[in-house]
């Protein structure tokens, strides 16, 4: 192992009677850098690894600064999507008649004539009237129509008779 | 023993790979990347505070810096990142350095490179010379111990310590010059045999 560790192409013009006492120094040093046991670099990583863990992630949310664009990105759609809803709910609530400065609330009987969105309770109550009487009806027929199962099972032709027992 | 004190030209590319797995959070590429500095850290730590276990401190608190800036998205690639790394433990050792002087007790100066526990005579030539070596590091003025460190312990460029100390190229050649000049003379002056602790500590 040489001594100097300091460029080795680098010329310092050291003087030739000074050349001598320059590779002295050098093999000081060494003796210097030798001294500690090898054990050193280890603790040394040791000491200083919770720093460098630290450095993993520091570093890398700065040179990701786009993570801030995401953030804000997220809140605008958030936003947006709020304003949407609002918005729709606005309009879904204000269409019998947004109460504004610039509407005059048409009276009932005028929305009742054109109608479309008002409920007529005589008219849907006489249709319900109807429908249960029709319902009946058709129950009524279906009912005649059914034969009892147990009748059907037991006395038709191949079946079995109600006393025979099960084989 | 890791050896992975690679000059920072070859390692450059890897480096700039394994700056921008780090700063990802890529556990392996931190590992990798204190492998490469560490021990580079340390020894400039280790230069000033002759403590193991404070030098060893030092470089766990730069290096939990440097992580903690990657957390922070503070560090920007520029090939500077040595310069960086070196200037943030230049400034914990000063730190460290002031705070002993603050609690310092009076000591005997030949106590200082933190040899007193061996006894001299197991002291091998090497180690002798080592020790040589820190006394006359220590007798330099701080600004020329500085470029030293940072020079040979650290092993930056001229231009990059030029750029930590934040002067022009050719002052920093000189003053490295300088010191080099002083550490000889120093050792020379060790060396005669006469007054050897008088003269050898600044």
């Amino acid at each position: 192992m040489t001594n100097n560790i300091y460029p080795s192409n680098e010329h310092d013009h050291t003087p030739p009677d000074l050349l001598e006492m320059r590779d002295a120094v050098d093999r000081l040093a060494g003796s210097e850098r030798l001294a500690a046991d090898a054990g050193l670099e280890a603790r040394v990583f040791r000491s200083s690894l919770p720093a460098l863990r630290s450095a993993g992630g520091a570093p890398r949310a700065i040179r990701f600064p786009s993570a801030g664009w995401w953030r804000l990105a997220a809140g605008v759609a958030l936003l947006a999507g709020v304003g949407l809803m609002v918005s729709m709910w606005l309009t879904s609530r204000a269409t019998p008649g947004v109460w504004t400065a610039a509407t005059t609330p048409a009276p009932i009987a005028e929305n009742t004539a054109n109608g479309d969105d008002t409920i007529d309770t005589d008219r849907l109550r006489d249709e319900l009237d109807d429908f249960l009487a029709s319902y009946d009806a058709v129950e009524r027929a279906d009912l005649a129509d059914s034969t009892p199962m147990t009748q059907t099972f037991w006395d038709s032709d191949g079946g079995l008779s109600s006393e025979e027992p099960i084989q | 023993m890791p050896d992975r004190l690679e000059t920072p030209a070859s390692a450059a590319h890897e480096v700039v790979e394994l700056l921008a797995r780090s700063a990802r959070g890529d556990e392996s590429a931190w590992r990798e990347l204190i492998a490469l500095y560490g021990r580079r850290v340390f020894a400039m730590a280790r230069s000033r505070c002759r403590r193991d276990d404070v030098a060893e401190e030092i470089t766990q608190s730069v290096f939990v810096t440097v992580a903690t800036k990657f957390a922070g998205g503070e560090y920007t690639e520029q090939g500077r990142f040595e310069s960086w790394l070196f200037r943030i433990t230049m400034n914990r050792v000063r730190d460290e350095v002031r705070r002993q002087q603050r609690q310092a007790v009076p000591t005997d100066p030949a106590g200082l490179g933190g040899a007193t526990t061996v006894p001299v005579e197991s002291i091998r030539s090497d180690e002798k010379e080592i020790r040589a070596l820190r006394e006359a590091l220590e007798a330099l003025a701080e600004a020329d111990r500085e470029v030293i460190e940072l020079r040979h312990h650290a092993g930056m460029s001229f231009n990059q310590i030029a750029h930590i100390l934040s002067e022009p190229v050719g002052t920093v050649l000189a003053r490295h010059h300088r010191a080099l000049r002083k550490m000889k003379d120093h050792i020379e002056s060790m060396n005669d045999g006469s007054g050897r602790r008088e003269r050898g500590i600044a």
